[in-house]
């Protein structure tokens, strides 16, 4: 998939005032936070707790939303949903696509930051 | 300016942290309801706060709900951050008392732009405040000096006034008093939206009070043709404030000879309920209007009177009385029938509790 699929590069630098060190840090704490939140994901899905799923859902959501990355974003919001409404039928499935758009994102972010934010 | 954020999320509040103290705020975050509660309580929390609606802890409206339920020394500009995609209802959250909300990922533009209409807000509200407190100490030391010397040159004891010159001078005084009433009420409004409403509390019985308070708008009423009568029930004795409690009877008095018809009477009572002492004032006057019952108590706010169909005086009278039985843990209230008159009633606790 390509880089421009994933995230929006012009949305995504207006949104950090063209600052590239920002969005370094920015991506740092994505690596830093998503696993951990993917693990709870799953963690809650095995525990039917659907109201984690929903409030993890939101702050991943709210997480890659910072990216403009439209893909990630409505994956978690489709989570978000899905614990709100007490339906975890797709969860799972949704996870798996959550983990894979987000390790995705993160090589393409990686390599964005390396040329320079080009 | 300072800003306070709440934001749970760490990328959104890295971004914010970073992104306005760029733009020159000084700036402190904080990452779930909890701690934005305890940095809100703070007496030098910032007067400018972003609130992420959504996070672990107290959410944003309710933050905005337990912080508008208090006075508060200072206004406070409340923005809240609502997901694009989400559930939550603007409506609801600036019902709650935010003042504002940013939908987020956030358009840098428009939060700036949101954040700057905040910043003059807050500004204004600090003018407002100082001005209001300054004009009213820089007017009412020379009036109180200019009544004192009306007071005097009125007694005679200089030595007798022309015929004439009488009814001028207290003209003059009658007039001078009531600008000091209003520059009192707006210094009370002042100190009750600031929450420095500060009670001096003693024993006091409360007959002699609504005496004095009957004696003090004996004039008022018989310029008017108005009887006052006192139904002297139970003796009561409060832990109060007298002299605030006693600007509440006369405040209450005061409205219903206002509103009362030529010949009529006011009807004052003291007697003890379960909720404490309560004072009740009954007048024969037209009633409260039922569009105006539900903003009575706000302040500014006036109904006209029936004689002159004018309305009289500052229309801060009731809201500082709510603000005085609150203070004393206490409530107001009235029962009113159009065409019959209004009773205006206020109940204190006998004895102070949990102080």
């Amino acid at each position: 998939m390509s880089a421009s699929a994933l995230f929006d590069s012009e949305e995504m630098m207006d949104r950090v005032g063209d600052d590239l060190e920002l969005l370094e840090e920015m991506v740092e704490i994505l690596v830093e936070e998503s696993p951990e939140m993917l693990a709870q994901l799953r963690a809650a899905l095995a525990a039917g707790d659907s109201e984690t799923v929903e409030r993890v859902g939101h702050a991943f959501k709210g997480s890659v939303a910072n990216f403009a990355a439209p893909a990630a974003t409505a994956t978690a919001f489709a989570l978000e949903q899905g614990g709100r409404n007490g339906d975890l039928a797709e969860a799972g499935a949704l996870i798996d696509r959550l983990q894979q758009q987000y390790e995705e994102l993160v090589v393409a972010l990686n390599d964005f930051v390396a040329q320079g934010g080009r | 300016m300072r800003v306070l954020i709440a934001e749970d999320e760490r990328i959104t509040r890295r971004v914010l942290e970073s992104t306005l103290t760029r733009w020159g705020y000084e700036v402190s975050a904080v990452c779930d309801g909890d701690e934005a509660w305890e940095a809100l309580q703070k007496p030098d929390a910032p007067n400018l706060v972003v609130l992420d609606w959504m996070m672990p802890g107290p959410d944003g409206p309710t933050l905005c709900r337990w912080f508008r339920a208090e006075p508060r020394k200072q206004f406070t500009y409340i923005i809240l951050l609502t997901a694009r995609e989400g559930h939550e209802d603007v409506v609801a959250g600036l019902e709650s008392g935010a003042d504002d909300y940013v939908t987020k990922p956030f358009d840098r533009d428009e939060l700036r732009a949101r954040l700057d209409v905040g910043r003059r807000i807050v500004e204004l509200h600090r003018l407002k405040s100082d001005l209001i407190s300054v004009v009213s100490h820089e007017l009412r030391n020379p009036l109180t000096s200019i009544l004192s010397s009306m007071d005097l040159v009125g007694s005679g004891v200089l030595g007798p006034l022309p015929d004439k010159a009488g009814p001028l001078v207290d003209a003059a005084h009658r007039n001078g008093k009531r600008m000091l009433r209003l520059i009192n009420d707006l210094l009370d409004l002042e100190k009750i939206e600031a929450g420095r409403m500060d009670l001096e509390i003693a024993p006091v019985g409360l007959s002699s009070l609504v005496a004095q308070a009957l004696e003090g708008c004996e004039a008022n009423a018989r310029s008017r043709h108005v009887v006052l009568a006192f139904d002297e029930g139970d003796a009561l004795v409060v832990e109060a404030d007298a002299d605030r409690v006693l600007q509440v009877l006369v405040n209450l008095i005061g409205n219903a000879i206002k509103f009362s018809p030529e010949g009529g009477t006011v009807r004052v009572s003291a007697h003890l309920t379960e909720a404490g002492a309560r004072v009740e004032v009954a007048d024969m006057g037209p009633g409260i209007p039922e569009e105006f019952r539900s903003r009575i108590f706000q302040k500014f706010a006036q109904a006209r009177t029936r004689s002159s169909g004018r309305k009289e005086g500052s229309g801060l009278g009731l809201a500082i009385s709510q603000a005085i039985a609150e203070a004393h843990g206490g409530a107001i209230g009235f029962d009113t029938e159009v065409g019959r008159g209004s009773t205006f009633w206020f109940e204190i606790p006998l004895e102070r509790r949990g102080e």
